[in-house]
């Protein structure tokens, strides 16, 4: 591990604790995951939209962080650096699930049987009514609706600041963009989610 | 200013990441346009409500799933792995070290109580041959068998590996004047039948090999049939041929009429050579086995003593030089296990005085290699006449 003042941005307490983890101990591993999981999982949660894809994602990312732990020079703090690890692995999947979708392209209104009705209809059937959700989750559900109709990069931006809380300068370290690109894509997301939302606001 | 560079600042605006001047744009903008208001408005309430999202929580299973990933992802380092192994297992460094404990007094415990069976069986050996007074002979030639698989490290190494020390007698050899070649020994000459006459009479080595050390362990452990402490037979052929007087002339001198009786007698039984034999092992040649000449634990040496050395001072029969033949087998303490010397029937005397003497001398350990090791003998002696 680099010296503190080639690390700026690490903290001593990550300082030592990958230290700790370069040296093999297991209770080591066990407090960066503690610290971290529900961090990671959240930020995948919101990028795949769904349980066992986050959790995927999520086993994914410490087992690329545990790999590159010894790569890494500091040169961001751990969170960051997490933060990065989480979106790139999460904007491949999503990448990956696209063209897995594109590959396995339904006609809604082709019946996947003779006796049985259109896609169309059956999801029109099962979604149930206004009625009968509740108000935050309904606002909850169309939120997540709205971020997943974003484009990737957007979608990735508006999560890491107006979910995740990072500061500009953290986001485009994270994605590795200058920061004029985080504010336009940011814009451009907000913007997307208003036109999603605009029943809502 | 356009609706998505508007857009842009608004949003900017709205996280405090805007410049001084472009704050005070927004503001003056804020303060006179109505739709940059609503705008701005719509994009507080986005915000807004994208911060209140719940926050998911990861899965309890988690740590464990990914503990369980990492033990088996070759990608991670092979002791990062096997501790994390370890842990899973919840085995820790303390109970490894009472499992390793209780295998090391398992292990002890059972050295000690083999050494103590092996010594007990030792001594049930020497008390069943009935020969208490030679205990320690018994028990040493029985554990010269047992230690076999040590001794072939030495008999079968590579033949360009084998470095053969050269081997000495253990006896003090005839320092006085030359002997003449030993005279034939007369019964030889008398013998009927040279071809057929063992070649212990010839004076050569003996052609029967040496009996290896497991046989003497086999021999001794079977007590078949139950073995003498020192046998001293002849053959068949010439049993019941030794008379009292025969053996009472040994001890005087030579005077004409004695050798000729011995001439007389020895020529009887020109075919039947004295054979004695002693130690724990009966039967030895019918399981030896040939020697090799680049095993290191086979000597074959040649000797002479002056009858004058021996014990009682025999007369030689004759008064020629004697030739004897035979094998013995020295254990690594030095003490001689086994022997077998043939001779003519009127050497007995000589014979014994000679067993007694290599018995005396052979008291020095047997070291090849450092290490003590037993040596089986083919011996020529020459016995130099009581001249």
């Amino acid at each position: 591990m680099a010296a503190s003042q080639e690390t700026p941005f690490l903290q001593d307490e990550d300082r030592e604790l990958i230290e700790r983890c370069l040296a093999g101990r297991e209770e080591a591993f066990d407090e960066l995951v503690v610290r971290f999981q529900n961090m990671v999982f959240n930020l995948a949660w919101r990028f795949m939209g769904e349980t066992q894809e986050a959790e995927d994602l999520t086993q994914e990312v410490f087992l690329k962080v545990f790999r590159s732990l010894r790569g890494f020079r500091g040169a961001s703090s751990l969170k960051t650096w997490i933060y990065r690890i989480t979106t790139n692995l999460a904007l491949n999947r999503l990448k990956f699930n696209k063209r897995r979708r594109q590959n396995r392209q339904v006609s809604l209104d082709q019946a996947p049987a003779e006796d049985m009705p259109a896609l169309s209809e059956m999801l029109a059937d099962q979604r149930p009514g206004p009625e009968q959700r509740l108000h935050a989750r309904q606002i909850e559900s169309r939120l997540q609706e709205a971020l997943d109709a974003l484009s990737d990069d957007q979608k990735a931006i508006v999560i890491l600041r107006d979910i995740e809380g990072l500061s500009y300068e953290e986001i485009a370290d994270a994605l590795d963009v200058n920061i004029g690109t985080v504010k336009s894509r940011l814009a451009r997301g907000r913007a997307g989610i208003q036109a999603i939302m605009k029943d809502m606001l | 200013m356009a609706p998505e560079k508007l857009i842009e600042l608004l949003s900017a605006y709205a996280d405090g990441e805007v410049s001084p001047a472009e704050r005070d744009e927004v503001e003056r903008l804020l303060a006179s346009d109505p739709e940059a208001q609503a705008l701005y408005r719509r994009l507080t309430s986005t915000t807004s409500m994208l911060k209140t999202m719940e926050r998911v929580q990861a899965p309890p299973t988690l740590r464990h799933i990914l503990r369980t990933r990492m033990v088996t992802s070759r990608e991670i380092p092979f002791f990062q792995r096997m501790r994390l192994l370890v842990e899973k297992r919840r085995l820790r460094m303390s109970q490894l070290a009472y499992l390793l404990s209780f295998f090391v007094i398992i292990g002890m415990l059972y050295f000690i109580s083999s050494s103590l069976l092996h010594r007990n069986e030792l001594e049930t050996a020497a008390i069943d041959i009935e020969f208490p007074e030679q205990e320690e002979e018994i028990v040493e030639a029985v554990r010269f068998a047992r230690n076999e698989p040590q001794v072939n490290e030495y008999i079968l190494p590579a033949e360009d590996e084998m470095e053969v020390p050269p081997v000495e007698s253990p006896f003090p050899l005839y320092e006085g004047p030359s002997p003449e070649p030993p005279v034939q020994y007369a019964l030889d000459a008398a013998a009927p039948d040279d071809a057929a006459a063992p070649a212990g009479e010839t004076g050569q080595p003996m052609a029967a090999p040496a009996p290896r050390p497991q046989a003497l362990a086999a021999e001794t452990r079977t007590r078949e049939p139950a073995p003498q402490p020192e046998t001293h037979r002849t053959d068949e052929r010439a049993a019941g041929r030794m008379t009292t007087d025969a053996l009472a002339r040994t001890n005087k001198s030579v005077t004409p009429e004695d050798e000729a009786k011995a001439k007389e007698e020895t020529a009887a039984h020109a075919q039947s050579p004295y054979v004695l034999e002693g130690g724990r092992v009966p039967n030895v040649n019918s399981a030896a086995q040939p020697g090799s000449d680049a095993n290191p634990l086979r000597a074959d040496i040649s000797f002479t003593v002056n009858a004058r050395d021996l014990a009682n001072q025999p007369t030689l029969p004759g008064g020629n030089d004697l030739t004897l033949s035979g094998r013995f087998n020295v254990a690594a303490s030095g003490r001689i296990v086994w022997y077998r010397i043939e001779g003519p029937p009127a050497a007995q005397p000589v014979m014994e005085a000679f067993i007694a003497h290599l018995r005396a001398s052979a008291q020095e350990p047997q070291v090849l290699n450092g290490r003590p090791v037993a040596i089986a003998y083919t011996f020529t002696a020459t016995i130099v006449g009581g001249r």
